[in-house]
């Protein structure tokens, strides 16, 4: 029969019940066996097991009957201060600030405990002005909610070039989160990792996401806690008429969108002119709210009065200047002060200066202009839109510098000299070469910025 | 946009013409070429542009 003579009714041990340490009631023989009793510390439930010799004796004993005070006062007082730590958020609002290195500016506070915080679940677009601090916000957020417990796994999807940046200046050296990076050839690697438990946070680039099939399938195979996208205005979706277009970026959120609970959304230009497009982006955040324009803007002026906000109105770029509600906050930099109220940044003061060409320059712009004049002429004779565009795009770089026209003149000579190569070409058909010269640009122009096009 | 994504763009754009006639793009082509020279010249002999003088003055 087993030794029992080490376990004593009132002895706490661990390793009886998965989730509790017992203590023992009674222990008694039990034919080959031996029949441990005993009540749950957390649960107070009573608990019969018979235990076979070897599992009688991997029974770890936590504490037994007679107390000593000989144990080690260094363990004592590292488990008091842990657990000190764990429980620290019940008592300061403000944990995550007091336990950071950065010290956060008023805005940044704000938008953290004021709108972030107190929503149930977080499906936001934060998009303060360029230089506001929005990682620094997101790291106090992510850093409060870890210490509440109410994340766990956490998604950080940002641009490429900038996932080193944002795990190692942002989240280690100023909040001390530890975070997974993880590209092409670390996924291909351990393709498993994101369902790792030992790790919590992973950074991933917005495109390795959008352009590895099996990286995205992994990732919307994962139940995530909080997704935050860095730089959101890149998830391009268009409405034309009934049809839309999405990019491959768009895609890869959309996916994701639906496997976490939290969701944010981080850029300093929200709206590009697009209220379609804009209203898209929205809908990643919220698939019902958003659905409708018209639904939109009833639910951005309910929200907007809460905040003390006049009504906000969802025409051109309207929903988002400015804008302090339950979906989306914008602050401007003028807005932003420091502790001690003063601005942060310099007021921005706008004015046209003119000046005159040199009669160098004067002959460079006109004879271009002149070149520029007379094909624009002759495209639109021609109904060519792509020639137009061609030579907006010339009239730009020329009043842009001298580089810049130099470089496009040299650039369109190499492209024409191609051109002329194909035409001579006695290999090809006339046909093939008519289909080679004919590249469409609707889509790219769709792709550049409201100011390119034309 | 980025410089590396604007020029991809560029290239595309930039080869567009009015015409499948060899004649006629080598007719453009020789006033591009008049052009960038006259361009590139000014540009190797370090001319110094009357908007930066003018920017400098400001800032």
């Amino acid at each position: 029969m087993a030794d029992t003579s080490h376990l004593v009714r009132g002895d706490i041990v661990s390793g009886l019940e998965p989730a509790e340490l017992v203590e023992i009631q009674r222990v008694a023989p039990f034919g080959e066996k031996v029949l441990v009793e005993g009540v749950g510390l957390s649960t107070r439930r009573y608990i019969k097991r018979p235990l076979a010799p070897d599992a009688l004796a991997s029974l770890t004993k936590v504490r037994g009957k007679a107390f000593t005070l000989k144990g080690d006062s260094s363990l004592f007082l590292l488990g008091a201060e842990a657990e000190r730590i764990r429980i620290a958020h019940q008592f300061d609002p403000l944990f995550a600030m007091s336990s950071s290195v950065e010290d956060p500016l008023p805005h940044q506070v704000e938008a953290v405990y004021r709108y972030l915080l107190p929503l149930p679940r977080i499906r936001f677009l934060l998009a303060d002005d360029t230089g506001a601090g929005k990682t620094i916000m997101t790291g106090l957020l992510i850093k409060e909610l870890l210490s509440c417990g109410v994340i766990r796994k956490i998604l950080i999807i940002t641009p490429s070039g900038l996932t080193k940046q944002r795990k190692e200046e942002e989240l280690e050296e100023k909040f001390s989160l530890h975070s997974r990076l993880v590209n092409g050839a670390s996924f291909e690697a351990e393709p498993g990792q994101f369902a790792r438990t030992e790790e919590s946070m992973f950074i991933v680039s917005i495109d390795v996401l959008a352009r590895n099939e099996s990286c995205l399938r992994a990732a919307a195979e994962t139940q995530w806690d909080l997704i935050m996208v860095d730089e959101a205005h890149k998830l391009s979706a268009y409405e034309y008429g009934s049809k839309q277009e999405e990019s491959e970026r768009y895609r890869a959120i959309k996916s994701l969108a639906r496997r976490t609970d939290h969701l944010l959304f981080l850029t300093a230009t929200p709206h590009r002119g697009r209220k379609d497009t804009f209203r898209r982006l929205l809908l990643l955040l919220d698939e019902d709210l958003f659905q409708k324009d018209e639904h939109v803007s009833d639910m951005v002026r309910e929200q907007a009065a809460q905040y003390g906000k006049a009504a906000e109105d969802f025409e051109q770029e309207q929903p988002i200047a400015k804008a302090r509600n339950r979906f989306f906050l914008r602050r401007l930099k003028e807005e932003m002060v420091d502790w001690d109220g003063r601005p942060l940044f310099r007021d921005r003061h706008t004015r046209t200066i003119g000046y005159d060409l040199t009669w160098e320059e004067k002959e460079l712009y006109d004879a271009v202009t002149a070149y520029v004049r007379s094909k624009r002429k002759e495209a639109k004779e021609k109904k060519n839109r792509n020639v137009e565009l061609t030579l907006m795009v010339m009239q730009r770089r020329l009043v842009s510098s001298l580089y810049a026209i130099t470089r496009t003149l040299h650039n369109r000579l190499s492209a024409l000299e191609q051109v002329l190569r194909l035409l001579r070409d006695p290999s090809r058909s006339e046909a093939e070469k008519k289909r080679l010269l004919r590249v469409p640009l609707t889509p790219l122009i769709r792709a550049t910025s409201p100011s390119m096009r034309i | 946009m980025t410089e590396e994504e604007r020029e991809p763009i560029d290239q595309r754009i930039i080869r567009q013409v009015l015409s499948s006639d060899p004649a006629e793009v080598q007719q453009e082509c020789d006033e591009i070429r008049r052009l960038h020279a006259q361009a590139e010249d000014l540009l190797k002999r370090g001319h110094h542009e009357a908007k930066f003088t003018e920017l400098l003055k400001v800032l």
